[in-house]
């Protein structure tokens, strides 16, 4: 199934009861700008975000968040994402204010990157790709 | 301004400095810009103000147009009050950090205090704490306090005719109904009460969050204002929330006109709902910003002031000094801190609360130092009180009145800030005014294209970022911050809390007032204000809870999930 012209698709998500977008408007510019193909949608539970990435067929789910409100939403997500055979599959961003050592626990917990305030968000397009060049290796091997 | 001889003088001096600088810099020119895009000379002379009319234009502090301050001596009578904003957890929580704020030496008007307390996400949305969707957000970036019996573990023992009790909730109907439903158990008359609500019914659209519908947010802040004009001539009902354009990129001259843009709708709708300007207009303020473009946002402040008391004098035809009086409540930035190097921030904020007092600001809520990493902790919320009372008691900054009032550059600033703020004004009215500015997105818009300009020019390395695109720390270097964290029983607490609350009540009465309120909100629409709240005070007595309440507008207002936050 996998199409090798086919733009990678990435998912931003942002809940309906969260203010703040600034930082996740800028990222979804910049990877628009990068060739990847985008959609910006709004979530009110978590596994809607899963949900959205099955109908969508992404390849990248990222999740934006002004508060430690990941510390209680991402582990849903990635076990919704477990659930449905997705995980392995689909590269987890988490933007937005995430400090100290939550980053560590994010990735700890199975999210593929995390870019806080003033990341340099130059590297996130190659970490995309090279998931996606490890995954299609997977499936040709 | 000046004499003949005074300028004669002046052109002299000038003449002089350039035949310096050509021999110096062999003709290079210097010049610079301010953040809004404004040119500014290195130096100015006599001739850059020899125009201005000093008596209309600059005048005295606590003298019509108010430039230079509301009042004739400012914090030698009257230090600004120390704002802090605290609010995280159970309403237990908050009082904890209230308290500690109180004995670190937070302080208000007269002996009283300004309690700033906001409200978690789910509350400044009207969501109930235990609405699923909510799931997460519950006392995490503010209190729950949905009720009179949380009111009462907020505020118990305080008194809320001395202090200034602020309701930061977006929505502001519920969270207020239940509040006043609170003071009037307590005893305390509601014309006796002290603080504000913010009145944010319009926010959502452009925040981006939830949203009522732009063509009738006013209506509803123009009910606020009018219940408050009638019963609560202290209370401040609206704040304009020029901090969050702030926040979304808006530049200090974009700061200044679309927050007075935003300004005069809400005073629209208040003389549509024929209230009395003298009413409502004290009632009017402001959360401005205070950025890193020191100069730039004095004479942002300044204008204001001066533009402030024109409208309300010429637009609304208002008579009294304070309705006149541009109340602000400086909000430092927060964009302009960074999560690398934290402890840097402490300098920035410093700075920008300089910029506050030098503008005469009469309030400051400062962030903490670890702002870009999430809610301040103990330490962190100490220290910016410390800065407050350092530039207090440490500067003698006090004084004097509008210290920088006068100097060549500050005067021009200021008249250029004002000529380029009314020119957007009158753009935004020729457009159809502030409520077609949201609904077409040119609003949100005009914030962002300047966020973007604001980014590339960091990652372009043409701005500099001291500690994130200069003197960075490499990675591993990097020092670890302890992230304040909410216990993560709140939201089971609450939850718990708010079902038994239910359960305890006459479901009919709730019922019956909920009708009501939906009644009375159609006659908003009509034009038939002040119904509205005291049918939602009514709610609030039978126990409706604020989910309830705002269930009862939606439909009649138009509510929804922003549409332009997908575009």
């Amino acid at each position: 199934m996998s199409d090798e012209s086919r733009k990678i698709r990435i998912l931003l998500v942002k809940h309906v009861i969260e203010g703040h977008d600034r930082g996740v408007k800028f990222v979804l510019g910049k990877l628009r700008d990068e060739g990847f193909e985008t959609i910006y949608s709004l979530y009110r539970l978590p596994e809607e975000i899963v949900t959205q990435a099955q109908q969508e067929d992404v390849d990248v789910i990222g999740v934006t968040t002004s508060s430690t409100v990941y510390q209680v939403h991402i582990p849903e997500v990635v076990r919704c994402l477990e659930e449905n055979k997705m995980k392995d599959d689909v590269f987890l961003l988490v933007g937005g204010l995430v400090g100290g050592e939550d980053e560590k626990n994010l990735l700890g917990m199975g999210v593929d990157a995390v870019y806080g305030p003033g990341k340099d968000l130059g590297t996130l397009p190659p970490l995309i790709h090279e998931f996606k060049r490890s995954k299609s290796n997977k499936v040709s091997s | 301004m000046f004499d003949e001889n005074t300028l004669k003088q002046a052109k002299g001096v000038k003449q002089k400095w350039s035949e310096l600088l050509g021999k110096l810099y062999k003709g290079r020119e210097f010049k610079g810009t301010t953040e809004s895009g404004i040119p500014v000379k290195p130096f100015y002379t006599p001739e850059d103000v020899e125009d201005i009319d000093f008596e209309k234009d600059i005048g005295a502090p606590g003298l019509y147009p108010y430039m230079r301050d509301n009042y004739p001596i400012h914090y030698q009578y009257m230090p600004w009050i120390n704002q802090q904003t605290h609010g995280f957890g159970l309403p237990e929580h908050t009082r904890e950090r209230m308290d500690m704020l109180a004995r670190e030496g937070m302080k208000g008007y007269f002996g009283g205090r300004a309690y700033n307390i906001v409200w978690d996400v789910p509350s400044h949305f009207s969501y109930d704490p235990d609405a699923p969707e909510v799931h997460g957000y519950v006392g995490k970036d503010g209190v729950t306090c949905v009720n009179e019996e949380d009111f009462e573990r907020l505020l118990h023992d305080i008194d809320l005719t001395k202090n200034n009790i602020v309701l930061i909730a977006s929505d502001t109907i519920p969270v207020f109904a239940h509040y006043l439903a609170y003071a009037e158990k307590r005893g305390f008359p509601w014309s006796k009460l002290r603080g504000n609500t913010m009145n944010w019914f319009h926010v959502g659209w452009w925040w981006p969050s939830c949203y009522w519908d732009p063509k009738h947010a006013f209506k509803l802040c123009a009910e606020v204002a009018h219940f408050c004009a009638k019963e609560m001539p202290q209370w401040n009902h609206s704040n304009l929330e020029c901090h969050a354009m702030h926040g979304l990129g808006a530049n200090a001259l974009q700061e200044l006109a679309f927050g007075l843009a935003n300004a005069i709708a809400i005073a629209d709708e208040c003389m549509n709902a024929k209230i009395n300007p003298d009413s409502f207009m004290p009632g009017i303020g402001f959360q401005i910003a205070n950025g890193n473009d020191f100069f730039e946002y004095i004479a942002m402040f300044r204008a204001w002031r001066r533009m402030w008391a024109r409208i309300a004098k010429e637009r609304y035809g208002c008579k009294k000094p304070a309705s006149m009086h541009l109340r602000v409540h400086s909000h430092t930035s927060c964009i302009d801190l960074t999560a690398q190097q934290p402890l840097v921030n402490l300098i920035r904020t410093t700075l920008h609360a300089l910029g506050a007092m030098l503008s005469g600001t009469t309030a400051m809520e400062l962030p903490g130092y670890d702002e870009p990493l999430g809610l301040p902790n103990e330490e962190t919320a100490t220290l910016s009180l410390r800065i407050q009372q350092v530039l207090l008691h440490e500067t003698n900054i006090k004084n004097v009145v509008d210290p920088l009032g006068g100097s060549y550059y500050m005067e021009t600033l200021t008249n250029q800030m004002e000529e380029a703020a009314w020119k957007i004004i009158n753009q935004i009215e020729e457009m159809g005014g502030f409520v077609k500015a949201m609904e077409t997105g040119w609003l949100t818009k005009q914030c962002r294209d300047s966020a973007d300009r604001w980014r590339s020019k960091i990652d372009n390395n043409e701005r500099v970022v001291v500690g994130w695109n200069k003197y960075a720390i490499p990675e591993d270097k990097e020092l670890e911050y302890k992230v304040f964290n909410v216990d993560p029983e709140v939201e089971r607490i609450a939850v718990e809390r708010i079902k038994d609350y239910r359960a305890r009540r006459d479901q009919e009465k709730t019922n019956d007032a909920l009708k009501k309120l939906n009644e009375a909100a159609y006659r908003v629409l009509k034009g038939d204000y002040g119904h509205l709240m005291p049918a939602a005070i009514e709610a609030a007595r039978a126990k409706a809870t604020i989910g309830e309440i705002c269930d009862a507008l939606k439909k009649p207002f138009g509510w929804g999930y922003n549409v332009m936050a997908k575009a």
